[in-house]
């Protein structure tokens, strides 16, 4: 099994941030460090989103596009965080927790995206889900055609971190 | 499950950083020594703040900026600086006018210097004896050498409605792939010649030898809207998928050789 990172390092919101996904579909906190002006402690190996990353398996015509993925229980909670301005639209993030695990994070809302799909018929373009792609034994190195601002989707995520801690 | 990532056997180092308003991902898999990976992709790092501060037209004082401005005449201009100008000039003619780094009323040559300085920081890495690696410039993608094994680049292209979903699977031997679409941000291509943001297409991936004119193809083939595919079949050593606005999609013969490379079949 291969382990996916996803750590977002924004400066705007003074936090250093480290996902760690097990493909077993549980995220955890591995490292949360909201202090104020502890920033970045090593610019090289800050991580944001970035292709290869998005690890959900929402493929229906939603535009919510779910992370990772573990069975929902009814301890669950979702927050939302703060619907951000970025330089092409909006992104609002949401995560639900149990406890103090992380079980989504996902994007209700993306404004710069969901237009296109209400008007397209996405069926007509072919698509490979990635399941699909995993039971043929088939992995990218690297994928072309980027995902979300990284800014944005740090600090919206970090205002739903926020009030799941509150 | 098995995440679509690193490929088969991949046991490269992964680098991100956080440049030019994006990140970029270094994945060096030359077998080197640590010490020999971190000086090369420091170098390549100190490269890419370089370029962001002397070519954001997002920081006032930078020198694209002043020049812009005609504060800084062009011969007063660092090499790089001039050399970004000519690029411009060159795609502006050879996409008959649809890239176009003035559309916006300003010298804006963001949709030059992503790629051109990919491939300086390839050039880089190679130079620092790690030829084999990829550099992924915000979706943009530039792939050097093999992944290891001797097998070719697996890429995908992600899907320009459905984010955890890939609308083609590559097999290239090295080269680089460049996407264009609204689905990365937004309205942003200007239609140099109706000075309106493109809006007849929804993605533009294009696949060639270097980053540069594939990023700049993409973007020009995206701002000509429904002409781009009788334009892109006429381009010689790249190829391309476009994916209009009804949802179809429509690849050169050469982007689907590539594609059935590979083992991929299309559900639904």
């Amino acid at each position: 099994m291969r382990r996916a990172v996803i750590a977002t390092a924004g400066t705007v919101v003074g936090l250093v941030l480290l996902l760690g996904y097990r493909s077993e579909g549980a995220v955890k906190v591995d490292k949360v460090d909201a202090g104020a002006g502890t920033g970045s402690t090593n610019p090289g190996t800050n991580t944001t989103l970035g292709p290869g990353t998005n690890t959900g398996t929402n493929t229906g015509s939603s535009t919510a596009t779910t992370v990772p993925t573990a069975a929902s229980s009814s301890s669950d909670r979702t927050y939302t965080g703060q619907d951000v301005s970025y330089r092409y639209g909006d992104i609002e993030v949401a995560v639900t927790v149990d406890g103090s695990r992380i079980v989504t994070v996902s994007v209700p809302q993306d404004d710069a995206f969901s237009p296109y799909s209400q008007t397209v018929n996405s069926a007509a373009v072919p698509i490979l889900v990635r399941e699909a792609v995993a039971a043929q034994g088939l992995n990218f190195d690297v994928v072309s055609g980027a995902t979300y601002t990284s800014d944005a989707f740090a600090q919206s995520l970090q205002s739903a971190l926020d009030k799941a801690s509150q | 499950m098995t995440l679509p990532l690193g490929g088969p056997g991949a046991t490269g180092v992964v680098r991100h950083v956080e440049v030019m308003g994006t990140v970029v991902t270094f994945d060096v898999r030359t077998p080197a020594p640590q010490v020999q990976v971190d000086a090369a992709l420091a170098s390549a790092t100190r490269w890419l703040h370089w370029v962001d501060d002397t070519f954001s037209t997002y920081k006032p004082n930078s020198e694209v900026n002043r020049f812009d401005r005609g504060e800084l005449p062009i011969d007063e201009c660092c090499e790089e600086l001039k050399k970004v100008v000519a690029l411009c000039y060159k795609f502006n003619v050879a996409t008959g006018g649809f890239f176009d780094a003035w559309a916006s009323g300003h010298f804006d040559p963001s949709g030059i210097v992503k790629g051109w300085s990919v491939e300086h920081a390839s050039g880089l890495l190679q130079q620092a004896g790690l030829p084999d690696h990829v550099i992924d410039g915000g979706g943009d993608v530039r792939l050097s050498g093999a992944p290891g094994t001797g097998r070719p680049w697996h890429v995908g292209v992600r899907h320009p409605l459905q984010r955890d979903a890939y609308c083609a699977a590559l097999s290239v031997m090295g080269g680089a792939v460049a996407t264009s679409g609204t689905y990365e941000r937004g309205l942003h291509v200007i239609n140099p010649f109706s000075r309106e943001p493109a809006t007849e297409l929804i993605a533009v991936t294009v696949v060639g030898p270097e980053l540069i004119g594939a990023d700049a193809y993409a973007t020009a083939a995206f701002a000509m809207g429904a002409a781009a595919p009788a334009w892109l079949e006429r381009l010689v050593a790249y190829e391309a998928l476009v994916i209009g606005p009804d949802g179809q999609g429509w690849s050169t013969q050469g982007f689907k050789d590539l594609q059935s490379a590979l083992p991929v079949t299309t559900p639904g």
